[in-house]
């Protein structure tokens, strides 16, 4: 699979698994715990027969001993469809000059999208630009994750963009990667409703290490997205500014827990293996890496 | 140059220094850059004080220190200070007709004049010339009769006051004959205020040429008031020196005063004149002030009376007794009415009046004053004054400190010319 300047975080990322959090709902068979039950040989549990049940489902023994028809159960295994939901918003190109949050939301979607495909589950793209979304549909073909790749090279990030509109789209596991500057309210009740109807919600939060600790120099810090919103940032109001942003990333944090939000907080400068692996561990809420 | 405040200088130059620094922390608006998380900044004034490795605007800093430090110079008030040797001289030099040669005279003033010092020449009043002056005809026409040392003193002490900025020392020279008419009732005091010895250098006198003689009144009165005057004045024996004519000179009164060194003196009568209380400042070696109901006739022409020389004046200043050259001789205009009654023309100051009226031409020379009796002119010893003493004492004009002062607004207006054109 040809995927470009991914070739090594792709080799890297290989052999990961990525296990849902819940059991899936039925499906397309795959890997995951479904909430069905199946004909699998691996025992479960019984049911009483009730007509229309296929009569090769019966446990004859059972019957022997019993003289109650009984069917055997086994647990189901399918298919858990993942989208990635890309904010590609003016705010995501920062900081330039360098590979910033923008190119690791493209790694991070890349390699997860490649863990997920490995396990045969469809992987999908949703991208948020100015000019809208841009869609890939969830597939499980081999080139898919290429496709996806490709996708995201041919975006750049401008403008702004709505991500909440986005995750009714995805499919059963939503993974949202955003530096929450945007629609991040709207987008986390999306997701806390994913969440509630059974599905599996996952929002990476990207922050610029330039983000956290701006420098010493003043400067007039610009919004790229308000042009309007000029702030001095200066040794007098250096210090309230860390202290805000980190309030409102705990703030953010707590209530994506609260909604049942799988919430991860990542530093651009954080290795994507590294962060694929605890993204697909079974860890509820971690702080930055 | 020396300043009269230089700590000023120097708190100007602290605050140009003050301004730099000021430059160098600026309160400026800082770069823009983007930032996606600026909304967590506090909203405040979008200036920084910053602090810059180099101040920019450097014309516009160059204005700010150049004002400030013009404004300090100029409150240090400036004072340039004349170039010359240690020791400077102020030489007054006598003029009047007093002085037998006046030319030799101005020689030896000239001889003491030292770079950087000032020439004064003095006769009733004193002048302060350059060495190039044009000595008055020896004649003396128009020249008084006698050498005043208090204005010369006055004068030499203030000359000396302003000379002595740059100097260690100023010696104060007099060249003069020095006649018994020199001193008043002020030169002492006047000299006291001099704190150094005086160099006297005496020149020759002129001798009083004048010679006893006849004088005649030419009145159409009975009982003309100067006749008992005259009379106790006149020498009877003597040829006629003198006329005193009552009516217009006519033609033979200008061909006899111009025919030798003789006096026409031109008193008129004018019964009519309005008589008043006034007085007279009568000069010379019997100087008196003759205070008197009188009355002020009027001289003639106003142009004769500018070309004429005065000999007595009103308590006002204004010329009472004229005297012009007529040949050899001199016409005297006497514009003053007498009271037809009364014991005037008997006191003795009216006598010093008809005296100074009758005299020679020349004038009435005093003889001069022996040299051992003007130690207190020449001092305990003939030292310079230090130039310490007469500057402290001298209010200093600083003619520069205007200048610099008018150099600071212009700066100043340049600059805020330059911020308008910045903003």
């Amino acid at each position: 699979m040809a995927v470009g300047p991914y070739g090594a975080l792709l080799d890297a990322v290989r052999g990961v698994r990525w296990p849902a959090r819940r059991r899936v709902p039925g499906g397309s068979p795959g890997v995951h715990q479904a909430r069905t039950r199946g004909v699998a040989p691996e025992f479960a549990e019984y049911r009483p027969y009730r007509q229309g049940d296929d009569p090769r489902r019966i446990d004859w023994k059972l019957l022997a001993r019993s003289d109650r028809a009984f069917i055997r159960l086994a647990p189901d295994h399918a298919v858990l469809g993942t989208t990635f939901v890309v904010d590609a918003s003016a705010s995501m190109d920062f900081p330039r000059g360098r590979d910033g949050k923008w190119a690791l939301a493209r790694r991070l979607t890349v390699a997860l999208a490649a863990v997920a495909h490995a396990s045969a589950d469809p992987v999908g793209l949703l991208v948020g630009t100015a000019a809208g979304p841009r869609r890939l549909e969830a597939r499980t073909r081999a080139g898919v994750v290429a496709e996806l790749a490709r996708t995201l090279d041919a975006v750049v990030p401008e403008g702004s963009a709505s991500l909440a509109p986005l995750v009714a789209l995805s499919r059963e596991r939503c993974v949202v990667i955003t530096d929450c500057l945007g629609d991040i309210d709207a987008t986390r009740a999306a997701l806390a409703r994913h969440h509630a109807r059974g599905g599996e919600a996952h929002l990476l939060h990207l922050v610029a290490r330039e983000e956290l600790e701006p420098g010493e120099r003043s400067i007039l810090a610009v919004d790229p997205e308000d042009p309007a919103c000029e702030r001095p940032l200066v040794e007098e109001t250096r210090d309230e500014y860390r202290q805000r942003f980190a309030a409102w990333r705990a703030k953010l944090a707590r209530a994506a827990l609260a909604d049942g939000i799988r919430y991860l907080e990542v530093r651009d400068d954080a290795l994507p293996e590294t962060l694929v692996r605890r993204i697909a561990s079974t860890a509820v809420h971690e702080p930055s890496a | 140059m020396s300043f009269l405040a230089p700590l000023l200088l120097g708190l100007g130059i602290a605050a140009g220094a003050v301004v730099v620094g000021l430059h160098l922390i600026t309160t400026r608006r800082p770069p823009p850059a983007p930032l996606p998380t600026a909304r967590f900044v506090p909203v405040s004034e979008a200036r920084a004080v910053s602090r810059a490795s180099r101040p920019t605007d450097l014309l516009l800093l160059a204005l700010r220190v150049l004002a400030v430090v013009l404004i300090g110079a100029a409150f240090a008030r400036p004072v340039l200070d004349a170039a010359g040797p240690a020791v400077r001289s102020v030489v007054l030099l006598d003029v009047s007709g007093a002085v037998a040669d006046p030319a030799a005279a101005r020689d030896t003033a000239l001889a003491r004049l030292t770079p950087g010092g000032v020439l004064v020449v003095f006769d009733t009043a004193a002048l302060e010339v350059g060495p190039d002056f044009a000595i008055v005809s020896d004649s003396v026409e128009g020249a008084e009769a006698r050498g005043a040392l208090s204005p010369a003193l006055l004068l030499g002490m203030r000359a000396a006051t302003r000379i002595a900025r740059g100097a260690d020392s100023v010696r104060l020279v007099v060249v003069s004959p020095i006649t018994q008419l020199a001193e008043d009732a002020a030169t002492r005091a006047i000299r006291a205020g001099w704190p150094g010895g005086i160099e006297l250098v005496r020149v020759a006198a002129r001798a009083d040429t004048a010679r006893a003689g006849g004088i005649s009144l030419r009145t159409d009165l009975a009982d003309d008031p100067l006749a008992p005057a005259v009379a106790r004045l006149t020498d009877a024996r003597g040829t006629e020196k003198v006329r005193i004519t009552r009516s217009p000179p006519g033609r033979a009164d200008s061909a006899w005063v111009r025919g030798g060194d003789r006096v026409l003196v031109h008193w008129p009568i004018e019964p009519d004149a309005e008589v008043a209380a006034d007085a007279l400042f009568v000069p010379g070696p019997d100087a008196a002030t003759l205070v008197a109901p009188l009355a002020r006739l009027p001289l003639g022409e106003r142009a004769s009376v500018m070309r004429a020389q005065v000999l007595v004046r009103w308590r006002d200043g204004a010329p009472a007794v004229t005297q012009e050259r007529v040949g050899e001789g001199c016409l005297r205009r006497a514009a003053i009415g007498l009271p037809a009654a009364g014991d005037l023309t008997l006191r003795p100051a009216f006598d010093a009046l008809l005296s100074q009226l009758t005299a020679p031409c020349a004038g009435r020379h005093a003889p001069p004053v022996a040299d051992d009796s003007l130690g207190w002119l020449r001092g305990p010893s003939d030292a310079a004054a230090p130039a310490v003493a007469l500057a402290s004492a001298a209010p200093v004009d600083s003619a520069a400190a205007l200048w610099l002062l008018a150099a600071a607004l212009l700066a100043l207006a340049a600059e805020w010319a330059m911020r308008r054109r910045n903003r």
